[in-house]
């Protein structure tokens, strides 16, 4: 394991392709935060710093850092389809990596990446958790700690998804159009055709609903009512919709992360390199 | 009896209709330099690529090292198959450093083969600034990291100036000399001749022959014949039935002499029949002539 990761580390140190949009990705990620703190939305009611105090907090950091999946994803395609056009995957072939090994490789590399972007998280978090919360809501930290983790398998399932389709097509412009495609278009589409109970179990919808919009966030677009007394948010917003339970979630979205590998896994060990 | 470092039997291979490899069985042991011969589609890279694990055969198998290696053969294995494959935006150290990792070489030996092959200076140069003899000589380093027993190559001189080709030469040269096994995949008849102790030769998927270097090369005499009337020249030799083959080149005529008769007898010969010779010389013919006779037929 050490050394696949050390062999994908040598690949990415110096790769420009790699760092250009991980920067993108991580400065894009706190910029977003750091003007979200600025806003000030003047609707009577509503106190948007309760989007940075706990337990929300976790809410809003991981809804925004799951649009940023998107970027993880377009490397994790990179990564896959320079194998490819450099036909690396061949020579490690021929200089002694198995096929699973290569897989394994992708994969712990993809697990590198969702945990660094949990760190970020967990990090940004706390940092504006320092600046925006109180002794009241400082003990609220824990009410939804299990949000990051969600995150994580978030990550690592549009991660898992992105390096099917760059195994599939091998070439990163198509791969990343046909990614894009099935997210923005394909599914979103057929899933009209389909009925409540059945559509939330698609793969990137159920994906996509592992970090929901934070509700005070729900609130306001619905035009539905926080009360503030003496400065205080009283939510008597609606829970969020998960649509199904978020541990019945993210247990179906491992369970696409497992079949996304698997076929991932497959096509590796019987494509012609 | 030498070990048997590779044993391929009965290996097929098809793609589509194109049937790539036939029935294919070879041996090659340890301490021979074994060259693969044939015009391209012959299944020379088939071949390696198979016994290299990059694509599986239709039927048939291969054993490396009699098989007491299991799936750790290919650490005793330097292999270079069709074009040196590298990630570009990585120095040649670097990229040499991911060969080491996955071989289980201390990244020490990086410095001894870049020395060896004569990258030493350009070692963090980038790969896609190399030029293609540059790229060639940094997959014979990757080849030759960890001191492989066996060395598996398929065009090594691949886009290599002369200079390059016989830099090369000198290189698998020495590693023969060492005692290593080579395999060697060419379509330089020349350098293979020059290299190898043992050769195959391959058409459409099949063996034609097989052997010793200098047994594939037939020990028979040739004599070229030139004359200011070299098509009557011609038509005499087939008609005075003296010659088991007689065939035109350029500028004149090659013919097999059939025993007992030798060069003196054919010009005496011809001389009698009013034919003046500008030229006649014995030899005997190269792998590159055999070769060619056999994969026309």
């Amino acid at each position: 394991m050490k050394r696949l990761l050390q062999i994908e580390f040598i690949k990415l140190v110096t790769y420009a392709g790699f760092w250009v949009p991980a920067i993108f990705w991580a400065v894009l990620f706190v910029l977003c935060l750091f003007l979200g703190t600025q806003i000030s939305v003047n609707i009577p009611g509503l106190d948007s710093g309760a989007f940075f105090k706990f337990p929300a907090l976790w809410n809003t950091t991981t809804w925004l850092a799951s649009w940023f999946n998107l970027i993880l994803a377009i490397i994790s395609m990179i990564f896959v389809c320079n194998e490819f056009s450099y036909k690396t995957f061949r020579q490690h072939i021929i200089d002694g990596l198995s096929r699973t090994e290569l897989f394994l490789g992708k994969v712990l590399l993809m697990f590198v990446f969702a945990f660094v972007g949990f760190i970020l998280v967990v990090l940004s978090t706390v940092i504006l958790g320092l600046f925006y919360n109180n002794s009241e809501t400082w003990p609220l930290v824990f009410d939804t700690l299990y949000l990051p983790f969600v995150y994580f398998v978030q990550a690592f399932a549009y991660m898992s998804f992105a390096m099917m389709i760059a195994l599939i097509i091998k070439n990163i412009g198509l791969s990343i159009l046909a990614f894009f495609g099935y997210f923005i278009f394909l599914e979103p589409i057929v899933r009209n055709f389909f009925p409540e109970n059945i559509l939330m179990f698609f793969p990137m919808k159920v994906i996509s609903n592992l970090t929901p919009a934070p509700d005070i966030f729900k609130v306001s677009t619905n035009a539905q009512f926080t009360t503030t007394i003496n400065g205080q948010i009283v939510n008597n917003a609606p829970a969020a919709s998960f649509e199904m339970p978020l541990w019945g979630n993210s247990l179906v979205a491992v369970g696409y992360i497992a079949l996304f590998l698997t076929i991932s896994w497959y096509i590796l060990k019987n494509k012609k390199l | 009896m030498a070990n048997e470092i590779l044993k391929i039997e009965n290996i097929s291979k098809r793609y589509g209709n194109i049937e790539a490899l036939n029935n294919l069985s070879i041996s090659i042991y340890a301490g021979q330099v074994f060259g693969i011969l044939g015009p391209n589609g012959s299944g020379k890279t088939t071949t390696l690529s198979i016994v290299m694990g990059i694509i599986h055969s239709d039927n048939g198998n291969f054993s490396w090292f009699e098989d007491v290696y299991g799936n750790d053969f290919k650490k005793r294995i330097g292999s270079l198959i069709e074009t040196p494959n590298f990630y570009p935006y990585l120095t040649a150290q670097q990229n040499l450093s991911i060969t080491a990792k996955i071989k289980g070489v201390s990244e020490t030996d990086i410095e001894r083969v870049l020395i060896l092959t004569g990258l030493y200076e350009r070692r963090n140069y980038r790969f896609d600034s190399f030029s293609l003899g540059m790229k060639q000589r940094l997959a014979l380093s990757a080849v030759l990291l960890g001191d492989p027993e066996v060395l598996v190559l398929d065009e090594p001189a691949n886009g290599l100036d002369p200079q390059g080709i016989a830099d090369i030469r000198e290189i698998i040269k020495g590693q023969a000399e060492m005692g290593k096994t080579i395999i060697i995949a060419s379509h330089l008849l020349d350098e293979i001749e020059k290299v190898c102790t043992h050769a195959a030769i391959f058409k459409k998927g099949k063996l034609l022959k097989s052997g010793k270097v200098h047994e594939l090369l037939s020990n028979e005499e040739q004599i070229f014949l030139s004359s200011d009337r070299n098509a009557e020249l011609f038509e005499f030799l087939v008609r005075a039935g003296v010659c088991k083959n007689v065939t035109t080149i350029d500028k004149g005529i090659l013919i097999d002499v059939q025993q007992p008769f030798d060069s003196a007898y054919i010009n005496k010969l011809a001389f009698e029949n009013g034919f003046m010779l500008n030229a006649i010389e014995t030899r005997t013919q190269s792998l590159e002539e055999q070769f060619l006779e056999l994969v026309k037929k």
